[in-house]
C-alpha cells in the first residue's frame, strides 16, 4: 500500500509543480494520473476492511485525498472557476503526506452504533467540506503573504476564489454536523451532548458562521479573513487535535 | 447583523470555555448555566429580529427556512432543558429479582432511575423477551519473535499484522504458509462470512436458556481470555483475537396496565417509541448477559428540533447552491 500511496503522492506533487509553471494540460495529466493512484488506494482500503474506509485517520486522509480531483471538475462545471488549478494536487499531496506518516490499521469492523444510514453521509459530507475549507484555506493565506508583499493587484480575485470554495463547502459542513446531530438522537438519545468533536464541530461551524456574516457587513468586512482563519484552526481541533490529545479526548466519538 | 456577529462571537468563546479541558476534564456544565441559556435566547430574538426586519420573499426562502429553523431548534432545545425526563433502566435477562422499585418485580421493570438517582415511574411495564448478539468472526494476530529469550524467561512476541480469515476459511500467513483455520485451532470451526451468535431466551419467570452455543461460544471464549494461540515454528505465533460485536438486539415485552402485552424489537440506532417515551439500546452485560442497560427518554422539544434541523439543512443549501434570480 505504501508504494501506491507514494507514487500518487509524486503524481500530485509533478502535477503541482507543472501547473505553477503553467503547462495546464500537462498539469491535469499528472493530477488525474496521480488521482486514479490515489482511487485504486481508497478501493484496496474498501475491500480490505468490507466497508466504506472511514475506519481511522489514515482511511479518511486517502479518501480526502481523492476528494479533490473531482471538487476541481465539479468546481470548473459549477462555478467557471479555473484559475487556482495548483492548489488541489498541493492540498491532495499533502494529504497523502500525513496518511503516510500514520500507523495504518489495515483490518476493521464496523461496531454496532456505526451501523447506520447516516454514517457514510456524515462522514463523506463533512470529509468533503474540510477538503474546500482546506483549499479556500491556503487561498487566504496566498492573499496574505501578497498583502505583505504589497502586491495587491489581484488578491481580489483569490479572496473571491476562497468565498466561492467556501459557499460551496459551507451547505455541506451544515449537513454533517446535522446529519451527525440526528444520527446521536437516534443512537444515543440525543441530538447533542457536548461531547468535546461535537462542541469543536459547533465552533468550527459557528466561526464560518461568522466569516460569512462578516463578509456580507462592510463594516465587519475586514474581520472576515480573521474570522476564516480562526474557523480553520477549530477545523483543525476537531480533525486532528480532539483524537490526538489526551485531554480533549472524546468518548464518544472515540472511533472517529 | 453586528449584534448576530457579536451574539456568535460570544457563543463561541463560551463554547471554548466549555471545550478546554480544565483539571483532566471539559467543564460541560458551562452548557447548563442560565448564563448560556439566556445567551441562546437573545440569539433567538436576534435571529427574528431579522427575519421581521427583511421583507418577505420566495427569492428569500433560503434565508427565512434558514433562519425560522435555527429558532425553532433552540425553541426545541429550550423545551428539552425544562422538561427534559430521562431514565436509566437495567433489565434483568437472567433470573428475576424481587419486586423492588427500579428492579424488576416478576412482570418486568416499570420503574427508571434519573441521572441523580430519582425513581421515575414509566407507566408500563418492560421485560426481555430474547436477546441476541451477532458477533464478527475473529481476527487473528500473527506475532514474531523479538529476541532470543533469555535463560528462565518466556519469549517475547511483537505483533507483525493481523490476519482475517478468508472467505473460504483460510489464513494466508505470508513466510509460515497458507493454513485452513480449522487446522490450527480445531475446535474453532468458522464458516465464511458467518457471524459468532449468542442468543438468549428469558420467559416472564425463571432463567435463560442459551440456545444456540455452538462454535460461536467456544471462540468467544478462548478470544476473550486470549490464552488460544498457536506456535507456527521458532519464530512466529498466531493468536486468536476476541471477536468484535456486529450488532445486538433485544425483544422487549411492553406491558401496559390492563392492556395486552406487546413484543417490540430494540437495537442499537433503533430506537422505539411507547406511551410518550423513546427507549435506547445502550449496552449488556458483556461478561455473562445477565442484564442489558436502556435509556428512556421523554423530551418534548425533539420534533421542533428535529423539523428545525431539517429545516436548516435545507436553508442553507438553498442560501449558497440556488443561483440569485433563479430561484422559485
Amino acid at each position: 500500500m505504501n508504494e501506491i500511496l507514494v507514487t500518487s503522492l509524486v503524481g500530485y506533487g509533478l502535477s503541482f509543480v507543472v501547473f505553477l509553471v503553467r503547462r495546464r494540460k500537462a498539469g491535469l495529466a499528472f493530477f488525474v494520473a496521480a488521482w486514479l493512484v490515489n482511487a485504486t488506494a481508497v478501493v484496496l482500503d474498501w475491500s480490505l476492511v468490507g466497508q466504506p474506509p472511514f475506519a481511522n485517520m489514515y482511511h479518511v486522509l486517502v479518501f480526502l485525498a481523492a476528494c479533490f480531483l473531482p471538487i476541481y471538475v465539479l468546481l470548473m462545471i459549477l462555478r467557471q472557476l479555473d484559475w487556482w488549478s495548483p492548489d488541489f494536487p498541493l492540498v491532495a499531496a499533502i494529504c497523502l503526506g500525513g496518511a503516510l506518516m500514520l500507523e495504518r490499521e489495515a483490518l476493521w469492523r464496523l461496531p454496532p452504533a456505526l451501523q447506520s444510514p447516516w454514517f457514510v453521509p456524515h462522514v463523506t459530507t463533512y470529509v468533503v467540506s474540510y477538503a474546500l475549507a482546506g483549499l479556500a484555506f491556503l487561498r487566504t493565506m496566498i492573499v496574505l503573504w501578497k498583502r505583505w508583499g504589497t502586491q495587491i493587484g489581484d488578491t481580489k480575485k483569490l479572496e473571491r476564489s476562497s468565498y466561492e470554495v467556501l459557499a460551496f463547502g459551507f451547505p455541506l459542513m451544515t449537513f454533517g454536523l446535522l446529519s451527525g446531530a440526528l444520527w446521536a438522537e437516534q443512537a444515543w438519545g440525543s441530538y447533542w451532548s457536548w461531547d468535546p468533536k461535537e462542541t469543536w464541530s459547533l465552533i468550527t461551524w459557528t466561526l464560518y458562521l461568522i466569516y460569512f456574516h462578516c463578509r456580507k457587513t462592510p463594516s465587519l468586512r475586514p474581520y472576515a479573513t480573521a474570522a476564516q482563519l480562526l474557523a480553520f484552526l477549530a477545523l483543525l481541533t476537531t480533525f486532528l487535535l480532539v483524537n490526538l490529545l489526551p485531554g480533549l479526548g472524546s468518548t464518544l466519538h472515540s472511533y472517529a | 447583523m453586528k449584534a448576530a456577529v457579536f451574539l456568535l462571537t460570544t457563543l463561541v468563546l463560551f463554547m471554548l470555555a466549555g471545550a478546554i479541558p480544565v483539571g483532566g476534564g471539559v467543564p460541560v456544565v458551562v452548557f447548563e448555566t442560565p448564563v448560556f441559556v439566556i445567551l441562546l435566547a437573545a440569539l433567538a430574538v436576534s435571529v427574528v429580529v431579522c427575519c421581521v426586519r427583511r421583507k418577505f420573499g420566495l427569492r428569500r426562502l433560503g434565508f427565512f427556512l434558514a433562519h425560522a429553523s435555527v429558532v425553532l431548534i433552540l425553541i426545541g432545545a429550550f423545551v428539552r432543558y425544562l422538561k427534559d425526563q430521562v431514565g436509566y433502566l437495567r433489565l434483568p435477562v437472567v433470573g428475576v429479582a424481587a419486586g423492588r422499585p427500579g428492579e424488576a418485580d416478576g412482570i418486568g421493570v416499570r420503574w427508571a432511575r434519573s441521572r441523580e438517582g430519582k425513581l421515575i415511574d414509566l407507566g408500563f411495564r418492560t421485560s426481555v423477551e430474547s436477546f441476541e448478539v451477532l458477533r464478527y468472526n475473529p481476527d487473528l494476530a500473527l506475532r514474531v519473535r523479538k529476541a532470543p529469550a533469555k535463560e528462565g524467561r518466556r519469549p517475547e512476541y511483537v505483533l507483525e499484522r493481523k490476519v482475517r480469515i478468508s472467505g473460504d476459511g483460510l489464513l494466508d500467513l505470508g513466510p509460515c504458509g497458507t493454513f485452513r483455520v480449522e487446522q490450527l485451532f480445531q475446535r474453532a470451526e468458522v464458516k465464511a462470512d458467518l457471524a459468532v451468535v449468542e442468543r438468549t431466551q428469558g420467559r416472564p419467570r425463571g432463567a435463560v436458556r442459551l440456545t444456540s452455543k455452538t462454535y460461536g461460544s467456544v471462540l468467544l471464549v478462548e478470544g476473550v481470555s486470549g490464552l488460544e494461540h498457536r506456535l507456527l515454528g521458532p519464530d512466529h505465533l498466531l493468536q486468536l483475537l476476541p471477536p468484535m460485536d456486529r450488532e445486538y438486539r433485544v425483544v422487549l415485552r411492553l406491558t401496559d396496565p390492563e392492556k395486552a402485552a406487546a413484543e417490540r424489537v430494540l437495537a442499537v440506532n433503533q430506537p422505539i417509541t411507547h406511551q410518550g417515551w423513546r427507549l435506547y439500546l445502550m449496552d449488556y452485560d458483556r461478561r455473562e448477559f445477565r442484564y442489558l442497560d436502556l435509556l428512556a427518554r421523554r423530551a418534548p422539544g425533539r420534533k421542533l428540533a428535529l423539523i428545525g434541523i431539517i429545516g436548516l439543512m435545507l436553508g442553507v443549501a438553498m442560501i449558497f447552491y440556488l443561483p440569485k434570480g433563479k430561484l422559485p
